[in-house]
């Protein structure tokens, strides 16, 4: 007796059939799969493929923005911010506390404002004027390129943050305030236009580290 | 600060009564203190923050009122020198007199004010406590030893409460 196909089954012929199309098409496609792997936000990977090479480059670009004064005077490896280009200590003697924004009588907002002080010498401002906090202090100081790569892309250096959400904390006033410091501050070296664009290509790229 | 804003209308909570002023909103808080309310008190130092003569509170915090648009305190509690307490009977206040803190006495409001709020916050702090947050009030006759004993002073009669 012939055996009867009920309908939404395929037969053993016609599987055979897709599963080897299924094969043939994941081997064509595989350079395609593993380069988009790579620009996965989050995925690096060490197979020296163009785009980790890519990826380091851009790193390289960014990292001459989180090594300038305007980001590393807060960035610091004690609970002292600096100052200035040549990043001499916080006058008043001022302290991270451990929230980040200072010890009570003597707090980041008794004197920095939103917005920067008209004055040279005057203090600059931003919304939500602070370091970072005493629990994660987000050291920068005293690293290489490779090793601050690592430390921000590492949760438990980086305030707990996935690779993709270093995005936002670039965008917060804060971060952006490097950019229109006031009289006598030097801007970092990219426009923030460009900054973005590196810190973009970087993840995109897998946010690949060099060693 | 944009000295070319419109005026308006701001209420300021000034050591416990309610305050309408007509003002340009990045007007310094100090000097809607001084000229506007007439309360002198708190002092011009160096207009820049860096000195705390000109230190007041706002909720609570020592904030620099030479830095501090007017516009900023609208609807909050300022309390000034003048407002610490009702008949100057502060335990800090008490405790500068006894043991003769000011020499020229410019700075000195500004200094009660900042440890106001390190006692507030710290009832028995120490030497370094007293220097870590002190530090920001600048005393050119040098009364530093002074404050630091009266600020111990007032810590004890307070016996803890802040």
């Amino acid at each position: 007796m012939k055996s009867r196909e009920r309908p939404g089954h395929f037969n053993s012929t016609a599987l055979l059939a897709v599963s080897g199309a299924i094969a043939l098409a994941a081997i064509v496609m595989l350079p395609v799969l593993l380069t988009n792997a790579a620009q996965v936000p989050g995925f690096a990977t060490n197979s020296g493929a163009p785009g980790q090479e890519r990826s380091i480059a851009a790193f390289r670009e960014v990292a001459t923005v989180l090594q300038h004064p305007r980001c590393m005077n807060c960035h610091v490896v004690d609970d002292r911010p600096r100052q200035g280009d040549d990043r001499h200590i916080h006058l008043q003697n001022v302290r991270r506390g451990p929230d980040g924004k200072g010890l009570p009588g003597l707090r980041c907002s008794n004197c920095h404002q939103d917005s920067n002080h008209e004055s040279a010498g005057g203090p600059p401002g931003a919304v939500d004027w602070q370091m970072p906090k005493a629990d994660e202090p987000l050291a920068w100081e005293g690293l290489s390129v490779g090793e601050l790569c690592r430390a921000i892309t590492d949760p438990k250096r980086n305030g707990h943050r996935r690779v993709a959400d270093l995005i936002p904390h670039m965008k917060t006033s804060l971060v952006v305030w490097a950019w229109t410091p006031g009289p006598e501050r030097t801007k970092p070296p990219l426009s923030y236009e460009q900054f973005m664009t590196k810190v973009r290509e970087w993840i995109d790229t897998g946010a690949a580290c060099e060693k | 600060m944009n000295s070319d804003e419109p005026i308006k209308s701001i209420t300021l909570h000034v050591n416990g009564s309610a305050r309408t002023i007509n003002v340009d909103p990045s007007k310094p808080l100090l000097w809607v203190l001084r000229e506007d309310l007439q309360l002198t008190g708190a002092k011009f130092g160096c207009g820049l923050a860096q000195c705390g003569a000109c230190t007041v509170h706002l909720d609570g915090e020592a904030v620099r009122s030479c830095v501090t648009p007017v516009a900023r305190a609208a609807g909050r509690k300022v309390i000034t020198i003048e407002g610490l307490s009702a008949e100057h009977n502060n335990a800090l206040q008490e405790a500068w007199i006894a043991v003769q803190v000011p020499q020229c006495g410019y700075c000195q409001t500004g200094q009660i004010m900042s440890a106001a709020v390190l006692l507030a916050s710290n009832p028995h702090p120490s030497d370094a406590e007293i220097d870590r947050v002190m530090s920001g009030n600048i005393c050119r006759c040098g009364t530093y030893d002074r404050i630091r004993r009266a600020i111990h002073r007032a810590a004890e009669s307070m016996g803890g409460r802040s």
